[in-house]
């Protein structure tokens, strides 16, 4: 489960609120491993990873609430509520869906192995966020992103995605994307790409495989991104970190067409252990940046810049 | 198999490691433990100030950059660094994967610098 929410003040500040829970099952039983990770980017990145004994954590089936430890979530009065609880950061967080979510998609990679997505790409933030040592920055309907997506699948398998979204700055503006591509490891062959376009808050078009290219261009360089947990880092020491500086979604079909331009201003990544190699991470690396929009979806056309958040999955 | 890794890698080499100006602690893999003693020479000694060591492990401080800006004072045959090296990257894999790394990490670097007890090998320390 993911809830990204921008902050204000840097081009592209967001605070990103991951929630996880890997289930392995063993010759001892299963394994749950509940886990919490915060990243938070305006001048600096700062964050970390959180794991959790099943015993202090809350998630019934079915159901969008969760407790890890003192940080949770529910559902109340048609907005998410989240209170969060973290050394590094705290938030107190009404989030207020723009639009319904999308109905569940899924993407099979080999038998027995899916995943699947469900996305409300736009809500709005009230609340707080404080990062350590510094004053609480207030949020009054701050742009946000959440989607939820679950399956089953192994960390390291032969499986790579980039997924990403896009906050207009002008916050009448009307549109709204997400886009994902899942691949394989190596990223030669796509099993699954999609781009969605909200007008308001009704899905009006979705592109799907043979309609979109995905492309990346450059590396994106830098000092050495910030990585969770932080002593993953002596396992990553580069600074590249696969991630691009420029990443282009185009899209036709129909008559309808979409054009995204990513550029990456910073980065940090989550270092997953490798279920399927017991001597590799699996990156998971979010990238904050710029993006331009433009595109014509019937007989409306659109042309907006705006602050995005792209996750590219390596490993 | 984490730990079955480190001790392929490491064989019967002996590395002795100095944090700061504390006594020295060296460690040998091989055979029954314990593995902890205090010998003084070995084949790969690590050297590094106490601040340094609390750097990586906050992740601020890469293993290569702290080798090469002289921070970390890495000592031995180049086939016994190499060797020493995989078997570290493969601990590290391992307790990356251990659910009690966070809370020992945690209770390290919450010690106030100097007082880690770091200085003393356990009881019934061995020479390899």
């Amino acid at each position: 489960m993911h809830f990204c929410v921008r902050l204000p003040g840097a081009p592209a500040g967001y605070l990103l609120v991951n929630v996880n829970v890997t289930e392995r099952r063993l010759p001892t039983g299963v394994e749950r491993r509940p886990r919490l990770i915060v990243l938070a980017h305006d001048s600096e990145w700062t964050g970390g990873l959180q794991t959790f004994e099943v015993e202090d954590s809350w998630g019934p089936p079915g159901n969008v609430a969760f407790r890890l430890g003192p940080t949770r979530v529910q559902w109340r009065d048609g907005a998410f509520e989240l209170t969060l609880r973290t050394t590094a950061l705290c938030a107190d967080l009404r989030l207020v869906p723009c639009m319904p979510p999308t109905v569940p998609t899924s993407v099979s990679f080999h038998p027995g192995s899916a995943i699947h997505w469900v996305v409300v790409p736009r809500l709005e933030a009230t609340g707080w966020v404080t990062r350590e040592g510094n004053r609480p920055q207030r949020l009054d309907r701050a742009p946000a992103y959440h989607d939820h997506n679950w399956g089953v699948f192994r960390w390291g398998e032969d499986l790579a995605w980039e997924w990403g979204f896009v906050n207009p700055s002008d916050p009448v503006c009307p549109w709204t994307v997400a886009f994902v591509r899942i691949s394989d490891g190596s990223r030669h062959r796509t099993l699954s790409q999609g781009a969605l376009l909200w007008h308001e808050d009704a899905l009006v078009r979705t592109f799907q495989d043979r309609e979109i290219r995905v492309r990346l261009d450059g590396t994106h360089g830098g000092s050495r991104p910030l990585t969770v947990p932080k002593i993953a880092s002596l396992l990553l020491p580069g600074a590249s970190a696969g991630v691009p500086a420029r990443a282009t979604v185009e899209a036709n079909g129909r008559d309808d067409w979409l054009r995204v331009d990513f550029e990456t201003a910073a980065k940090a990544r989550i270092a997953l252990p490798s279920d399927a190699n017991p001597f590799k991470l699996v990156s998971l690396n979010e990238a904050c940046g710029r993006a331009r929009v433009s595109g014509r979806q019937g007989a409306r056309r659109f042309d907006f810049e705006g602050t995005s958040l792209m996750e590219f999955v390596r490993g | 198999m984490h730990f079955a890794e480190l001790r392929r890698r490491l064989g019967a080499r002996v590395v002795v490691v100095r944090i700061g100006e504390a006594p020295p602690i060296s460690v040998c893999v091989e055979g029954a433990p314990p593995w902890v003693g205090s010998q003084a020479n070995g084949t790969v000694s690590l050297a590094l100030s106490e601040q340094d060591l609390r750097e990586l492990l906050r992740g601020e401080l890469a293993l290569e950059d702290g080798v090469l800006s002289d921070r970390i004072n890495l000592k031995g045959g180049v086939d016994h660094l190499l060797a020493f090296f995989d078997a570290v990257i493969a601990w590290l894999h391992g307790a990356l994967r251990s659910p009690s790394l966070p809370l020992l990490q945690d209770r390290y670097l919450a010690r106030p610098a100097g007082a880690s007890d770091v200085t003393a090998a356990p009881r019934g320390a061995r020479s390899c």
